[in-house]
């Protein structure tokens, strides 16, 4: 009987088969205890994911191996993996604290594991089919997770909106697929990778609108601007946690995905499409910023905050190709800015959903004078927000820093210039919040203190902790990814 | 070795322990505040007593973090540098005077007295990390950090129309941020080499062996940029556009100058003396580190355009100031007057000119913070700064009202103040590089007598409005800041050498660079 156990492939697929077993193992206990309340398996959940992060941080800086030709362990996968991972145990503790006073479907843990093993596989597939799975996988839980307040209108209508764009860009990214696959004959990304530049060459539109696709398809993932209309609705019907599951996991997840695919199947015609990119970072930063202007509902606001955070992303990737071969700063300014993005836009969903909670609206009016009733929060929520807007001393700026200095050294110095433009249009609002938390209220003996959980707190610390380790002790991170090697 | 880390570092340590204060100490967050830049002063004299006389002293150089792969596989490693020379040192010194003055003489403004002193102990942190900073990125961080301090500082405790302004303030100068940023980073990447690989080898003169690697460190990069001023020719006029329009914004140089007069209106007193003493003071800094310093062929290049710029806003900040209708307005007018002559001084590229432009610096420094002090305690008494409303306080309060006089005439140039000696040497400068120019620009001198002797007249002379009884004359605490600000005052005016050695010597070093 062959060695069934030690196979170098179990190891390579460590943190995808941990998640996806802890997730049935979840589900399972759901079932067996279905009556009494289940806010407890949540720990499991947890468990499993911090389980899933040995392999992945063991993965870190090893030699890129490829598990049956679907799935690779590559640097890049290593420190997509090991992203996704924090984040969702981040996302877990929050829906745990969350589900304290908003009771959540009990089906929701299980849902975040199976989209995080959706994401995992979006990290490191290596065919074009896996990459789809994880894809579905992922977009399925979201959108189950987003509409399973079923009495709640505006989940509905925000999950219905979410399935409809998202089914649509799916559709597209096939769509996109199809043509490469139609003038390749293979889905497998290491064999389209060696076909280099030859495709261009002799279907330079198939190749080019194959391209075009599949960047608008994984758009409606990543909301860029002109797809981002489902994301305030969904945003704002789902549950904080979720809102934050889909801000940050899943798009961390859609970047992932998106260059590999891009960066596998396209690299040998880097210089002629990549800078299509920048056109779509261009539009998201501007208009995501500029709409969230006027907002004044403080989940719709963060979701069109994340919409521009997303444009400022996208920016390593339509560096890709003029100017020089050596892109791994392109791969580390990214993996850093995600980083932050994920500590502080958690961390402010964190603190608008116990705000919110606390004061029963959903408008920024729910900050006034927060700084009295929770001085705690309000200074998290600063960090977060001063981070966003791209303080020194935050992971925010230092990520927006970085990205600024790639595009001066790819000579691409009008999208670096347009990230900064873009960002002084957020601190309008970013710090407009920051106004209402400071103003004092005239009748201070009426003031009711707001008090997180501890769970919460724990939330809010550690993205506050992450936010500021990225700021100050930039190293930490930056050091790391030195070390790895991308592909 | 150094201590350059503490100049900026004892206000910052300030600040991290007045968060940690119980919320109802108010006057211990101030005590903590005023400790935190009586530290940063001593250390600033201490620094100017042992200054050895040329070049960057007391550095404090960390090697902070690396920024991988970002140029041709090599590694940024990015400093925490501080160190003062010449130029800073009087200017460190002059904002921690004034930083102290402004926190033992200007009652903390009502709404959280912790909070206050923890963005103003950050603001002067900032502008001393500006005026210290050795590494591009640690002068972009001092510089953004200022910019937000700013922000709280006058959107929390300023006047009904605090917000508006603080969003003007933060817009404007956020936009000047960028274009330093963009400056400096295309200034390291120009010289790394990067935009002179087109070039012929051949015409390229034969570089130190750093020229090559990329750097943020500024003393390396203006060793480099002495041996390397024929390459990246290209980039250089736009890197240069790009500081010059950031500086403009910075000094609120008309047609950029809208969000000064406002935030001035809105700021407490304190905040004024701050960003009307040193805070406007860096764009002229930038200018003359950045631009002399290190790009010098093009600030010859563009001297005219400078030159012009300068004499529009010697003169609109004195018609400005002529018809404001408020001391607020009048005095950040007035202090656009004042940069507008340090911009033609700078534009005359010799040495009397760059001297008189660091006098000027100084010497607006001075007279701004002493003009918004006492025309502050007088509004605070008075409820009012709209001169219509006032007059007829030289009854009530002597003293005040002689110390206003006192920085008036200072302002204006009165022969044995800093204000004399500081245009004197600028226009001696500015003549011998722009002659017909600077015979324009003259007239705001007399504008500036015009518009403040009428003002003073209005305020303190004439029926009194107020009842006077209710008014009351400078208290002691207050006769510090008046009396320290008007004897350094009288000081660079009677003996300039006391900061005209080091200007002196920096304007050289500069223009040795220039060639």
């Amino acid at each position: 009987m062959p060695d069934l156990i030690h196979q170098p492939y179990w190891l390579t697929m460590g943190p995808l088969l941990i998640v996806s077993v802890t997730a049935f193992v979840v589900m399972i206990l759901e079932f067996i205890f279905l009556k009494g309340p289940r806010r407890w398996l949540v720990w499991p959940a947890l468990a499993g994911v911090l389980a899933a992060l040995v392999p992945a941080v063991e993965h870190l800086w090893a030699k890129p191996t490829a598990a049956l030709n679907t799935v690779m362990i590559d640097g890049f996968a290593s420190v997509f993996t090991l992203l996704i991972l924090v984040s969702a145990a981040l996302i877990l503790l929050f829906s745990y604290a969350y589900s304290a006073e908003r009771p959540l479907a009990a089906e929701h843990t299980y849902l975040i594991l199976f989209g995080v093993a959706g994401a995992l596989a979006m990290a490191s597939a290596l065919d074009l089919i896996t990459l789809y799975i994880g894809l579905e996988l992922l977009s399925v839980a979201s959108y189950v997770l987003v509409a399973v307040r079923r009495k709640s209108v505006r989940a509905v209508e925000g999950g219905v909106k979410y399935l409809i764009m998202g089914s649509v860009g799916s559709a597209v990214l096939l769509y996109g697929m199809s043509f490469i696959y139609g003038i390749s004959g293979t889905t497998s990304l290491v064999q389209l990778g060696q076909l280099g530049g030859q495709l261009y060459q002799q279907y330079p539109a198939i190749v080019l609108l194959g391209f075009i696709l599949m960047l608008s398809g994984m758009g409606f993932k990543l909301s860029l601007v002109p797809f981002h209309m489902w994301t305030p609705d969904a945003y704002d019907g789902a549950p904080s946690p979720i809102s934050s599951f889909l801000a940050t996991l899943s798009k961390v997840a859609a970047f992932a995905m998106l260059l590999r695919m891009l960066l596998f199947i396209f690299n040998g015609v880097a210089t002629e499409v990549f800078y299509w990119a920048g056109i779509f970072a261009a539009a998201t930063m501007l208009a995501g910023n500029l709409l969230a202007l006027p907002q004044r509902n403080m989940k719709r606001l963060l979701a069109f905050s994340s919409v521009a955070q997303a444009g400022y992303a996208l920016i390593p990737l339509a560096l890709i190709g003029p100017n020089y071969t050596d892109w791994t700063g392109l791969f580390d300014s990214l993996a850093f800015y995600l980083f932050a993005y994920t500590f502080m836009t958690i961390g402010a969903f964190a603190v608008v959903s116990v705000v919110g909670r606390a004061r029963q609206t959903s408008t920024d009016d729910a900050l006034d004078g927060l700084y009295q009733r929770s001085p705690w929060l309000a200074g998290a929520l600063t960090v977060f927000l001063l981070s966003l807007a791209g303080m020194p001393l935050t992971g925010g700026f230092l990520g927006k820093f970085y990205i600024f200095v790639e595009t001066i050294h790819f000579q691409t110095v009008w999208l670096g210039i347009l990230l900064f433009v873009a960002s002084i249009v957020s601190f309008y609002y970013y710090l407009g919040w920051v106004r209402h938390m400071f103003r004092r209220d005239a009748d201070t003996a009426a003031v009711q203190p707001i008090h997180a959980g501890p769970v919460m707190n724990l939330v809010v610390a550690l993205c506050v902790a992450g936010t500021l380790v990225l700021g100050v002790v930039p190293a930490a991170l930056l050091h790391p990814l030195q070390w790895v090697q991308w592909f | 070795m150094g201590l350059s880390l503490w100049l900026p570092g004892a206000p910052v340590i300030a600040a991290l322990v007045t968060l940690f204060l119980p919320t109802r100490a108010a006057g211990l967050s101030r005590l903590v505040a005023g400790f935190g830049f009586a530290a940063s002063l001593v250390l600033a004299v201490l620094a100017w007593a042992s200054y050895p006389g040329a070049g960057y002293a007391h550095m404090n150089s960390f090697s902070w973090f690396t920024l991988p792969n970002v140029w041709l596989g090599h590694n940024l490693t990015i400093g925490l540098s501080f160190g003062v020379d010449g130029l800073s040192l009087p200017l460190v010194t002059l904002t921690a005077v004034i930083a102290l003055l402004a926190v033992v003489g200007v009652p903390t403004p009502a709404g959280g007295a912790r909070v206050y002193h923890f963005w103003q102990s950050l603001l002067v942190a900032a502008i001393l990390g500006v005026l210290t900073a050795l590494d591009l990125f640690t002068f972009l961080v001092a510089l953004e950090l200022a910019l937000f301090a700013g922000f709280f500082l006058i959107q929390q405790f300023g006047g009904p129309r605090r917000r508006h302004a603080a969003f003007k303030f933060l817009l404007y100068r956020g936009f000047a941020t960028i274009g330093v940023l963009v400056a400096f980073v295309g200034l390291a990447y120009g010289l790394a080499g990067l935009y002179y690989q087109g070039a012929t080898v051949a015409s390229t003169p034969k570089l130190p062996s750093s020229v090559g690697s990329l750097t943020f460190s500024l003393p390396t990069l203006q060793q480099d940029i002495g041996h390397a001023a024929a390459v990246f020719s290209g980039a250089r006029p736009a890197l240069f556009l790009v500081l010059l329009l950031a500086v403009f914004i910075e000094e609120a140089f008309v047609p950029f100058h809208t969000w000064l007069p406002q935030a001035h209106e809105q700021a407490d007193t304190a905040t004024n003396m701050l960003m009307g003493g040193m805070m406007t003071k860096i764009g002229a800094y930038i200018l003359l580190r950045f631009g002399v310093g290190m790009l010098p062929d093009q600030v010859h290049r563009f001297s005219l355009l400078l030159a012009v710029f300068g004499v529009i806003n010697i003169l609109y900040g004195a018609f400005a100031a002529w018809v404001a209708d408020g001391w607020r307005r009048l005095i950040a007018f007035s202090s656009i007057s004042h940069m507008g002559l340090v911009l033609l001084g700078i534009s005359a590229m010799n040495a009397a000119g760059l001297q008189g432009a660091m006098f000027m610096m100084v010497s607006s420094g001075l007279l701004t913070a002493l003009l918004f002090f006492v025309s502050g305690a007088m509004e605070a008494r008075t409820g009012t700064s709209q001169m219509g409303q006032l007059g007829g306080l030289s009854k009530p309060m002597p003293m005040l009202s002689g110390f206003l006089l006192f920085a008036a005439l200072g302002s204006l140039g009165l022969p044995l103040t800093s204000g004399f000696i500081s245009e004197l040497q600028a226009f001696l400068g500015a003549f011998a590089g722009h002659p017909y120019l600077s015979l324009v620009g003259a007239l705001g001198l007399v504008l500036s007598a015009t518009y403040l002797l009428y003002a003073i007249q209005k305020t303190t002379f004439g029926p009194a409005v107020s009842p006077a009884a209710a008014l009351t004359d400078a208290r002691p605490v207050e006769y510090l800041p008046l009396v320290v600000l008007t004897a350094l005052v009288l000081v660079v005016g009677v003996y300039p050498a006391v900061i005209g050695g080091l200007f002196g010597l920096s304007a050289h070093t500069l223009l040795g660079i220039g060639g």
